[in-house]
């Protein structure tokens, strides 16, 4: 913190009289002191601290016990809950292959939709204020309610879509009782309210992009893809990579629109990490089984974010 | 200047000291008059009734009612993790079957309350018992059963010129309307966890068969016990009532393959639609399926016993909903809570539950009134609690339950998805998991496997 200019122990002790605690911090802050640096952050420390970080060990300790959740304590088990669990082929073929397929079929698909609705609104149109205001209704709506709304949209019997897809004379799927159709209305649910939140970021961006790069390319001969590929791709990428980063993250831990939509269903072959969790500590009531779940999970997260993390930090960097 | 300092370190310990006074002011009302009750249920019907009725009392008394709605599918574990508080923030909660061996030692024994006597001992004995295991009279019940609710078959009276009495009937008739045209498909149900009960496991009871041993309509966890908690899930019953269900989606096409996908929730709809000639429910759904708020079948609806499989007979499943006490509250408040537990089997409730929800009451004296004065409780009744064989107990309630049932619904989504000469390899893959997931159970219960 650099020390203001022209400030003197006497001036800030002045300002205290007048301002009280104000002028405390100011001198303090003038001063540079580490003491007190610390006392300003500790009330956000001791918030983190029993909020974040105490939670986390108390998961950890959770996840080394057998602790059902109706008996209310838990007796000290060592690493059982992670051997069983790891050692369930299911875990492999199904949780995390899920998990990780899910995640990258999600963020790709909003994050092109994403960059193509931007594309599209970055231009002057009557009502584009109303659009763009539009756009964000996805994401206003609760994920459950949107999950709910897929789900009844899709209902074999009276959902919107099967009765148009018979007055045309087509035989709709099952879409509940396939696992790729599941997933699919899983999938279709996430992107639908993500996809709006990519395109306000790359809307963001585009509308404060130079002209000049553009024009240049032009001039040069370079037709609408060229420009867009070699110009405007790389000048959105800091804000791409940002927005990637985040989504990833949550998406991974995608747990709402797979639970209302398949409930991990037909069978357990649309089961995510987060519902696997979910199920061990909250329907199996075992939350051992679940804290341990939720701990490999968010290992493979922090694996997965590293990689990721490392890869965009290059991308922004270069720019 | 060191005064200036400590006054932030001060501020924010005060602030603590403060903020832990508070708390503790909320969460330790001891020796506090009750002005008021917390009722944690599922938003249904008969609930609604009897919250009605306790608001009455309640206000009488000038207590207030706090009613504090849960879903059925995160009612079981938000109780359970509530009643192993020092202090649980309900003083009334209800108590399904299903959670029988979970919550009983986190409950009040209740059996003192001064109308309890009136309900039928066969309604709640077995099912919510603070039990040590095979010492029989070693407990003490903790639930006070409100109402009943039998499982059994809405169908379509003003479609069907007779009431099918077994599977086969069954499919004959659905199998006729649909041709007629009368309805897009025969029969369905609730498969999705945990409404598992509206397809495969009211259908094996009918078929005199069950997940563990020694099958029917038995489930009460000693007698369970007893066998060791053997699953019969390869008994050639369990594969025929499985192959029932795979014929009536291939063969007879009675049954949509999106059976394998439906909550009850959406089962119901279907039914209420008109879109289907037979639903499984539970038999207080009766007024809902006949509000013209919600249904377009209202006085279409007949009620039934199970269609009997081929081994099964005519049956009903009759399962005791009631209210607890938890453990934990102060003395006060449990007295009050089972003064108004009392109540709620008072004659002039229980008869106005039937009226006004269709939920058959618990007391044998109200029974017997209603049974000979009013004939629709006759018609309902005859289809629940005095068929020739009446299961009444509920569903198992060990803690590994949950599991168990819902293993068995995905594997009962996956034999439907599959091939028909599957379903025995698949059964014999699912008993080896069952076994798998009761072991602690039969650890906590002292007992081995039988077979």
């Amino acid at each position: 913190m650099p020390k203001i200019q022209g400030s003197t122990t006497s001036d800030a002790l002045k300002v205290n009289t007048i301002y009280g605690n104000l002028g405390y911090i100011a001198k303090n802050l003038a001063d540079n002191k580490p003491g007190f640096m610390l006392q300003l952050v500790m009330p956000a420390l001791i918030f983190m601290f029993l909020f974040q970080i105490l939670p986390i060990f108390h998961g950890i300790y959770t996840s080394l016990t057998d602790y059902p959740l109706w008996q209310g304590y838990g007796t000290f088990v060592g690493l059982k809950n992670y051997i069983s669990m790891l050692s369930k082929p299911h875990f492999y073929t199904v949780v995390l292959l899920n998990t990780v397929l899910f995640t990258i079929v999600a963020v790709t698909v909003e994050m092109c939709g994403g960059i193509a609705i931007g594309h599209l609104f970055n231009q002057s149109f009557r009502g584009e204020y109303l659009v763009r205001s539009l756009l964000l209704l996805p994401l206003m709506i609760s994920r459950v309610i949107s999950g709910v709304m897929v789900r009844w949209i899709f209902n074999d019997q009276y959902g919107i879509l099967n009765v148009i897809l018979r007055w045309i004379g087509i035989d709709p799927p099952s879409w509940f009782a396939e696992r790729s159709t599941a997933m699919f209305l899983a999938l279709l649910a996430e992107v639908w309210t993500w996809t709006p939140w990519y395109a306000i970021f790359v809307l963001a961006a585009l509308q404060v992009q130079p002209v000049s790069p553009k024009e240049a390319a032009r001039v040069d001969g370079a037709n609408a893809w060229q420009v867009f590929r070699h110009v405007t791709l790389p000048f959105l990428r800091p804000v791409l990579a940002v927005c990637t980063l985040i989504r990833t993250f949550d998406a991974f831990a995608q747990f709402d629109h797979v639970w209302t939509i398949t409930r991990g269903g037909p069978g357990r072959s649309t089961e995510l990490l987060s519902v696997f969790a979910y199920k061990e500590s909250f329907i199996y009531l075992k939350m051992g089984q679940g804290a341990a779940a939720g701990m490999i999970s968010a290992l493979v997260m922090l694996i997965f974010g590293l990689l990721l993390f490392r890869r965009f930090y290059r991308f922004t960097y270069r720019l | 200047m060191c005064w200036e300092r400590n006054k932030i370190k001060i501020s924010l310990v005060g602030v603590l000291i403060a903020g832990f006074f508070l708390f503790f002011s909320f969460v330790s009302p001891v020796g506090a008059e009750v002005k008021s009750l917390r009722v944690a249920y599922m938003p249904y019907p008969v609930h609604k009734q009897q919250l009605k009725w306790m608001e009455k009392w309640a206000a009488e008394r000038g207590i207030k009612i706090e009613r504090a709605p849960i879903a059925y599918e995160n009612y079981a574990q938000q109780v359970a993790m509530h009643l192993t508080r020092k202090d649980p923030p309900f003083d009334v909660i209800w108590h399904n079957d299903d959670w029988g061996e979970m919550y009983a030692k986190l409950l009040e024994p209740i059996d003192d309350i001064p109308n309890f006597k009136k309900v039928s001992p066969t309604l709640y004995e077995g099912v919510f018992p603070d039990r040590v295991p095979f010492k029989p009279g070693a407990y003490r019940i903790t639930g006070v059963p409100f109402t009943t609710t039998s499982a059994v078959l809405f169908y379509r009276k003003d479609l069907a010129p007779f009431a099918p009495r077994t599977y086969d009937e069954l499919i004959k008739l659905c199998q006729s309307l649909m041709k007629q045209g009368k309805v897009p498909w025969g029969f369905i149900g609730g498969t999705v966890y945990p409404h598992l009960w509206g397809t495969l496991i009211w259908s094996l009871a009918s078929n005199n068969v069950f997940i563990f041993e020694p099958g029917g309509g038995i489930c009460d966890t000693a007698v369970i016990a007893s066998y060791g908690f053997t699953p019969m899930v390869d008994d050639p019953r369990f594969q025929e009532t499985v192959e029932f269900w795979w014929d009536n989606i291939y063969t007879h096409k009675i049954s949509p393959l999106e059976v394998i996908g439906y909550t009850r929730t959406d089962s119901d709809a279907i039914f209420k639609e008109g879109n289907v000639f037979a639903v499984w429910q539970d038999s207080i759904m009766y007024g809902t399926f006949n509000d013209p708020q919600q249904s377009k079948v209202v006085g279409k609806v007949g009620v039934m016993p199970f269609p009997a499989g081929p081994h099964g007979k005519k049956a009903s499943w009759d399962i005791c909903w009631a209210w607890g006490v938890p453990k934990n509250i102060t003395d006060e408040r449990k007295k009050i809570a089972k003064e108004l537990l009392n109540y709620l089997i008072s004659d002039e409730v229980q008869i106005d539950l039937w009226k006004e929800t269709g939920g058959p009451p618990v007391t044998v004296n109200v029974r017997k009134q209603l049974y000979e004065t009013d004939p629709l409780f006759r018609e309902v009744g005859n289809a629940t609690i005095y068929t020739d064989l009446v299961w009444e107990s509920g569903g198992y309630y060990f803690a590994e339950w949950p599991k168990v049932m819902m293993t068995v619904g995905e594997y009962f989504q996956n034999m439907m998805k599959g091939k028909r000469e599957d379903i025995p390899a698949m059964l014999a893959k699912l008993k080896a998991e069952i076994n798998e997931i009761v072991e602690p159970t039969r650890e906590r219960w002292g007992v081995k496997f039988v077979k």
